[in-house]
């Protein structure tokens, strides 16, 4: 690599670093597998070892443990409500692996699994399908009056009814490009004001300045679109438990 | 944009995604999850204990000091009645003395003037029994002769009587 021209958006390359193939499979641990287990070891660490031995006058490191798990179940309980408690377990989970998957990404040189359409997108297929299954689980086939928006005229349902199911088909997108074109936009912009200090010489310490603005922007983006597909999950799952 | 570009990788990330989340959420759910909700519920617990406690604790001193003042109030009523009771004997005791003490002072100055008054007749009567004798000395010196006793006391008698 080295004396090889980097662009912007070399940061995001995969680089295998075992190779591992399983019947033809390419299962190869890469730099984004070993940003998901950093990730992993991570949040256990935060959690597992900030809790200690549970004081009851807490901590810093344990009221920050505290403060997630109760951030976590307030969300869930505001948007969906006491039903969700059962959902709670994945729901933080799944805050905690993409909060901490952006924030480890901040650090200089560490990959951003986040970055990658594949993830995101993976995550939100998941989230997608268990919230479909869950609604029609719970509501059989009046689940499909969801596409109908309650008081509209009937004249109105073959325009209204194909916007509905469109919407409701993009949401694994709109959920997983938000996510995706976030972390890839900030981590590029990085990136390119970080060539421009070196462009620029002396008066690089103007794109320097810029970029560590930029770096707290990007770390309020990263907690924000943890949030962010945390609460639309959460919204989605009060959907399919309720309709409307 | 290697993300589009590298489709290659794209089972790798996922079955690494799959693999680390599910590690994750075992890890959360067995260890992580049951320390905080314990820890959290044993706070809430200890609180709402404390609590607790502290009302019953409240109701018990709001209880003692009612019991306390209905005592206070039972004993100042009682000495309020014991003074009474004290003050009435009181009175009634000192209005039999005085009544035991003006009855015999009035006796006392009775006897007194019973006395004055048997004085004076005595004294009276001696005076004339005195003026008897002066008489009948005065007329011996002054004629020489005595004279009857009894023409003397007529005399003093006759005097007295003016």
């Amino acid at each position: 690599m080295a004396g090889e021209k980097q662009g912007p958006l070399d940061q995001f390359t995969i680089k295998p670093l075992v190779q591992i193939d399983i019947g033809g499979a390419d299962l190869s641990f890469t730099n984004s597998s070993l940003a998901m287990l950093i990730t992993v070891a991570s949040v256990s660490l935060f959690l597992v070892v900030g809790m200690g031995r549970g004081r009851l006058v807490p901590g810093r490191w344990q009221s920050m443990a505290e403060l997630s798990y109760e951030f976590v179940a307030g969300l869930l309980k505001e948007t969906v409500g006491n039903e969700g408690r059962r959902y709670f377990p994945w729901i933080f989970t799944l805050f905690m692996f993409i909060l901490f998957g952006n924030m480890l990404g901040m650090i200089p040189s560490a990959f951003t699994f986040t970055s990658h359409i594949v993830v995101t997108f993976a995550m939100a297929l998941v989230v997608f399908t268990f919230v479909t299954l869950l609604a029609i689980a719970k509501h059989r086939l009046h689940f499909f009056s969801f596409f109908v928006p309650p008081g509209a005229p009937k004249l109105m349902w073959p325009l209204l009814i194909p916007i509905e199911v469109i919407s409701y088909l993009s949401r694994p997108v709109s959920l997983s490009v938000r996510l995706f074109a976030n972390m890839l936009a900030g981590h590029t912009l990085l990136k390119v004001f970080a060539g421009f200090v070196v462009a620029l010489g002396a008066a690089g310490v103007v794109p320097l300045l810029f970029i560590v603005a930029l770096t707290g922007l990007e770390i309020l983006i990263a907690f924000l679109q943890a949030y962010v597909f945390t609460i639309l999950t959460c919204l989605y799952i009060n959907d399919a438990l309720h309709l409307h | 944009m290697p993300q589009l570009q590298q489709i290659d990788t794209f089972l790798s990330q996922v079955v690494w995604l799959v693999l680390a989340f599910v590690v994750l959420f075992v890890v959360l759910r067995t260890i992580a999850l049951p320390k905080i909700q314990a820890t959290l519920e044993a706070r809430r617990d200890r609180i709402e204990g404390d609590l607790d406690r502290a009302q019953t604790l409240r109701q018990e001193a709001e209880q003692v000091l009612a019991e306390y003042e209905a005592a206070m109030a039972e004993g100042r009523d009682r000495a309020q009645s014991v003074i009474r009771d004290a003050v009435e004997d009181g009175k009634a005791r000192a209005a039999k003395a005085h009544d035991a003490l003006a009855g015999r002072l009035a006796d006392d100055i009775r006897h007194a003037e019973a006395r004055i008054e048997t004085a004076r007749d005595e004294a009276v009567g001696n005076i004339r029994e005195v003026a008897v004798d002066v008489v009948q000395a005065a007329s011996q010196r002054l004629i020489g002769g005595r004279i009857a006793r009894k023409s003397a006391a007529d005399a003093v008698d006759a005097v007295a009587g003016r």
